[in-house]
């Protein structure tokens, strides 16, 4: 598969995830990736920590964290960036996802 | 073509018959005077085997569709329901369904027209969630008890909890040793009783609700009786090509509960003033052939169009809903098409 079409973690990301999940003192947990209906646009992104990887999981290592996508997700995040900015003005996880026609106000929704 | 269950009964009791979507759905029984008078004054029972139904089962059904849709119903506790407008990115109207919780599952009432595509659009927002959806409206026979006598009839037929149902919540009750779902939607807005059933059962059912004096009625009569309260219909006020305000179904959204799909498009067009049209109730002065589409004019300038007319049996007056420009002073409002004055109201939000 082309780089472009797999999903990127930025170091600032990666560093971050790294943060929350060594202070879980679980090799085992994961970042999960995903997709969920709803929000303003139709499709909003869902992160959350999983420990188990499904049969149609695409599975990423970068930076040292273990990325978990469902395959149906992966449809609407190939080519994907995940970046993280901290601090007082920061947004938090940020995705770029060229897949996304238009983004509702906040950032978090986005239809294809 | 569907056949509605009771077909072949209706026809012998002198239905005559209309086709919705595929249906050949009654239009009116032998007199719409008494038919009307009934729905208006008493009760009636009318054969809605053609709306669809659809049964979602997932223990995320209730957060999914809460996700989906514009009223609140990812609270809501057994045997309780909300009406909620499922509607797309741009804030028009896919449809406006009907969602009660049975038990841990859901049954949703939508337009004749659109259970699948309603299937359709839950399932393609489903990623990891529990959820499954099957359309059940061909299993299943669906009569609706309307009319402002209707809940004492239901009482009287199932006991206490006829009388205690309140808007959108559904029972499970026993009728004749068959199994029934009661689910009161209030399709006209006044009470309406919905009583879902299996096809085999279906025919027992109808005799009973006969047996004990209610009038059977058909689309004719049920038309005039949501026209004459504002009620939208889906193909004649409600569709992709309108949104909810437009459609006076702001009723059904809830402003408090975050996003949904389509939230941000409708907040902004109330906000900003961005709504350009506007159900009314129509009356019609002349009686002339008045027709879907007609457009209505004020001073010579197009204001809005026809969406729904009917014509009262007996006094013979024409009524109808439209889409009229907010804007518009309302003043000697004519059809374009004859020598028809208008006579315009609001609609009760």
């Amino acid at each position: 598969m082309p780089e472009s079409l797999t999903i990127t973690i930025s170091q600032n990301a990666a560093q971050h995830v790294r943060s929350f999940t060594q202070k879980a003192e679980d090799d085992s947990i994961s970042l999960r990736v995903g997709v969920k209906g709803g929000g303003c646009s139709g499709l909003t992104y869902d992160l959350s920590v999983d420990s188990d990887v499904r049969d149609d999981d695409k599975v990423i290592e970068q930076y040292g964290v273990t990325i978990l996508i469902d395959k149906k997700s992966y449809i609407f995040l190939a080519g994907t960036t995940l970046d993280y900015s901290g601090g007082l003005n920061g947004k938090g996880f940020e995705f770029y996802n060229p897949n996304a026609k238009t983004t509702c106000g906040c950032g978090t929704s986005f239809s294809v | 073509m569907n056949n509605m269950p009771l077909y072949q009964l209706h026809k012998r009791a002198g239905a005559s018959f209309i086709t919705i979507n595929g249906w050949e759905v009654p239009y009116s029984f032998e007199n719409p005077v008494i038919e009307y008078d009934s729905i208006c004054q008493g009760l009636v029972v009318m054969d809605r085997s053609y709306v669809g139904r659809l049964w979602v089962t997932g223990k995320d059904g209730l957060d999914l569709l809460n996700r989906l849709s514009t009223n609140k119903l990812d609270e809501l506790s057994p045997r309780n329901g909300e009406a909620s407008i499922l509607t797309n990115s741009k804030g028009r109207v896919i449809d406006l369904l009907y969602v009660s919780r049975v038990n841990d599952d859901l049954l949703i009432l939508t337009s004749p027209q659109t259970p699948n595509k309603i299937m359709e659009w839950i399932e393609f927002y489903t990623f990891l969630e529990e959820v499954n959806v099957e359309n059940i409206t061909e299993k299943f026979a669906m009569f609706s008890i309307l009319g402002p006598q209707a809940r004492e009839f239901v009482g009287e037929l199932v006991g206490s909890l006829g009388i205690e149902m309140s808007r959108y919540e559904n029972r499970l009750a026993s009728i004749g040793g068959q199994e029934v779902t009661i689910f009161r939607s209030d399709p006209i807005d006044s009470p309406g009783f919905d009583f879902i059933v299996e096809r085999k059962g279906a025919i027992s059912l109808w005799k009973t609700f006969m047996s004990k004096g209610a009038v059977p009625v058909g689309e004719q009569c049920f038309d005039l009786a949501r026209i004459g309260r504002g009620i939208p219909r889906y193909g004649a006020e409600i569709g992709d090509s309108v949104n909810p305000w437009e459609a006076n179904l702001q009723e059904h959204i809830n402003f408090e509960k975050g996003c949904y799909i389509g939230q941000e498009v409708i907040l902004r067009l109330n906000t900003y003033g961005k709504v350009k049209r506007r159900l009314m109730y129509l009356e019609f002065s002349e009686n002339d052939n008045v027709l879907v589409g007609d457009r209505l004019t004020e001073n010579g300038k197009d204001i809005g169009e026809v969406t729904s007319v009917v014509r009262e049996p007996g006094s013979g007056i024409t009524f109808g809903l439209g889409f009229v420009k907010k804007n518009s002073l309302l003043n000697s409002v004519k059809l374009n098409s004859g020598k028809d004055s208008v006579s315009l109201s609001e609609l009760s939000s």
